[in-house]
């Protein structure tokens, strides 16, 4: 493999050295481009208490094209699919080489804390969250008591 | 010969314009468009927009006056005349290369736009608004003035103050994006002062180019758009990294430009690329109504009728079907290609060689092929002992073979086996054939540009010495044309084979595959000239070349009639009933 990029060498000691409040990102040993991400659920949101784990990856031509990033947790969002992919604009048109690995993950944290149902990637959850937004918020708060509660990971 | 494009508009920032000229010339084997291109220079430094203009009128003055009295077919070329040429099968339409679309479409709408004197606009502002409007310069117009700030806004440009976009070097650089550090290093920035190095600049636009977009500084939520201009410039720079000279890209060979053409042209359906290798060019059918145009799309898909098969011509003189997108495929229809192209690339031959080369073991039905003498067989994979020729297990034989009575139920087994065995050979027959046509026709393309090249030399060194009996071009004038009925020929030899294969056989298919053994005398004796031409043992190349004169233009005549006359008679007796394919 070619020597890792001085960017991502960067980026990752800023991570580990300035971490951002509430969300984790370690470089895996095999593979310094992979990283597992934990990120907590912002306070005043049904995911509020939960931490949902990620998986990130650097692709090749990282900066110039996004990290890829998913859900591992199973998580009840109109904008998060089944498979843990994610609807975010910062991942795909709207990306940007001055973008880093913490802007996407403060990106994602905030998509926590503001669920977009006009803008689907879940189409079933969309529905059910513009139909009834009480009973949704209901089912993601618990969703993530059953999958995203620290007693739950820590069991596992 | 047609690379014209690369030094149409060849500008030099520094001084040592004059020697690359030259070198340029002398490399060229056409060189009027060197003598055009001299005046051009002059005038043009890396200023854009002269070279913009001159372009112009380059193009203008050629459309009116044709100058240049010998071998003027590139130029000509380059120009349009809005007329459409006619295929083999009647179908009208237009051979296209980018540099054409770009000036056309796009330069074009540029200079109608600069008649109207937008106030406060200079020509990359213009480019900008163009591409921002799909260069409909009606619309730039109409909205520049219905909206004015609005739309200065949504183009990402700066209203009533001058651009500062800059192309500096700096000492003691650390780029944001790659995070290296560099003690001085050339960086760019646009208005907004957000500097980055041009390395990150110019990965970032080899990324954001292909999605057809102006492209915006690379600070997240800074609008800035960056001029196409700028985006030249840049390329050539890093371009020319180890060399001294620039050489600077022009308009034409904007990488953003062309990649907004290609954009544009994909997503028409009246354009379609050429599909031969190394080809760039594309072509446009005339029509008028599109609607009736994909009717008789869809009315193609089953239809027999191989008159109707839209054959047409690239700027390069390839011939292909504008409808399925392959070659010129006569006499075939393209559901039979279609056909064909899946067959000769799925497996089930494969399945069909198996059946017929292979038992299966009688335990665990593991496909056997078996490569020795003795009956007497162990399969590898369950270790079960049987007998090769009446599949029993090998213990029952007990001195006594039973295996050599006839019996009736093995039979049937053994029909579908022959008929697996004389599908695959059948298959194999035409495969083969048309694989090998293929592959000649890649063999006659190097011996062709062999003997291209053979004679460009000749007439270089004649010239030089200044030898009186040297040729000239109309000497030679009959190759090209040879050369490429000679490609033709072969082609629909190629398709025959494909044709021959789904054909029920008939008296009319005799006929047929008379017709192809005609074509492929003469397809043959044709390559076989060129070759012994090409032979190493030959001297004199050129000289053979000029004995066999005459047997060449014979020869090619002759495929060109003998492969009409077959899709001729192939496109009657489809139409007529007499000729039918058979699909399993």
């Amino acid at each position: 493999m070619a020597a890792l990029p001085k960017r991502i060498i960067k980026e990752t000691e800023r991570l580990v050295s300035d971490p951002v409040p509430g969300i984790t990102a370690i470089p895996s040993e095999e593979n310094l481009r992979y990283f597992e991400v934990t990120i907590d659920g912002p306070n005043s949101s049904p995911y509020a208490n939960g931490v949902f784990h990620l998986e990130l990856y650097l692709p090749d031509d990282y900066p110039m094209c996004a990290p890829k990033v998913r859900f591992l947790t199973k998580i009840y969002h109109p904008n998060i699919d089944k498979l843990g992919r994610i609807c975010l604009d910062v991942l795909k048109d709207n990306w940007s080489p001055a973008l880093q690995i913490r802007t996407i993950l403060l990106s994602i944290q905030a998509l926590l804390g503001a669920p977009n149902p006009d803008d689907p990637l879940a189409n079933d959850v969309a529905e059910d969250w513009k139909k009834d937004e009480k009973k949704a918020i209901e089912v993601a708060k618990e969703w993530t008591e059953k999958y995203a509660s620290k007693k739950e990971y820590s069991e596992n | 010969m047609l690379n014209f494009d690369e030094d149409d508009n060849i500008s030099f920032e520094y001084d040592e314009e004059e020697e690359e000229e030259e070198d340029d010339e002398e490399d060229d084997d056409t060189n009027i468009e060197a003598d055009v291109e001299d005046s051009d220079d002059d005038a043009s430094s890396f200023a854009f927009e002269s070279d913009d203009n001159d372009h112009a009128e380059n193009y203008k003055s050629n459309t009116t006056s044709n100058n240049n009295n010998q071998l003027d077919t590139p130029i000509s070329k380059h120009l349009r005349d809005d007329s459409s040429v006619v295929g083999c099968n009647g179908t009208l339409y237009l051979p296209w290369s980018i540099e054409q679309f770009i000036q056309i479409k796009f330069l074009d709408a540029l200079d109608k736009l600069k008649t109207f004197n937008l106030y406060g606009c200079s020509d990359d502002d213009l480019l900008i608004m163009l591409q921002y409007k799909k260069w409909q310069q009606e619309e730039v117009v109409n909205e520049f003035f219905d909206n004015h700030d609005k739309f200065y806004k949504k183009c990402g440009l700066l209203l009533g103050k001058d651009t500062n976009n800059q192309f500096e070097i700096v000492k003691n650089f650390s780029c944001f994006i790659c995070c290296e550090d560099y003690k001085s290093t050339e960086v760019y920035s646009l208005t907004c002062n957000h500097q980055y190095c041009l390395k990150c600049y110019h990965h970032y636009i080899n990324n954001e180019i292909n999605n057809g977009r102006l492209i915006t500084c690379i600070e997240p939520d800074c609008k800035f758009v960056i001029p196409h201009k700028d985006i030249s410039h840049m390329y050539s720079l890093i371009e020319s990294k180890h060399s001294v000279i620039i050489v600077e890209k022009t308009l034409l060979q904007n990488p953003l430009l062309i990649a907004n053409a290609r954009e544009l042209i994909n997503s028409k359906i009246t354009y379609k690329w050429c599909p031969a290798t190394d080809c760039s060019s594309f072509t446009e059918l005339s029509i008028s109504d599109v609607s009736c145009e994909a009717q008789k799309q869809s009315d193609l898909k089953n239809s027999n009728d191989i008159s109707k098969v839209p054959i047409v011509g690239c700027f390069e003189n390839h011939e292909f079907c504008f409808n399925c997108g392959y070659e010129n495929h006569l006499p075939c229809p393209c559901w039979i290609v279609k056909k064909w192209i899946k067959k000769c690339e799925d497996d089930s031959e494969t399945a069909n060689w198996i059946d017929a080369n292979t038992h299966t073991c009688p335990k665990c039905h593991t496909s056997i092929e078996k490569n020795g003498g003795c009956n007497h067989m162990t399969c590898r994979k369950c270790k079960y002992e049987f007998c090769w020729i009446c599949f029993n297990k090998w213990s029952e034989h007990n001195n006594n073979y039973s295996c050599n009575r006839f019996r009736d139920d093995q039979k049937e087994e053994e029909i579908r086996r022959n008929k697996s065995r004389q599908t695959l050979e059948r298959y194999l027959h035409f495969y083969k054939r048309y694989s090998i046509h293929e592959t000649s026709m890649k063999g006659d393309k190097k011996t062709l540009r062999k003997i291209d090249e053979v004679t460009k030399i000749y007439m270089e060194d004649r010239r030089s010495k200044n030898e009186i009996n040297n040729l000239s071009w109309i000497d030679i004038e009959f190759l090209p044309e040879a050369m490429r009925s000679l490609q033709n020929g072969r082609k629909t030899l190629k398709w025959t084979y494909c044709f021959a294969f789904y054909l029920a056989s008939s008296n009319f298919s005799q006929i047929f595959e008379t017709n192809q053994d005609y074509l492929n005398k003469s397809v043959e004796d044709l390559s076989e000239v060129f070759e012994k031409i090409m032979d190493k043992k030959n001297d004199d190349k050129v000289g053979t070349i000029l004995k066999n004169k005459i047997k060449i233009i014979n020869l090619s005549e002759l495929i060109l009639r003998r492969q009409k006359t077959l899709i001729k008679s192939a496109e009657e007796n489809l139409l007529n009933g007499l000729l039918k394919f058979e699909i399993d």
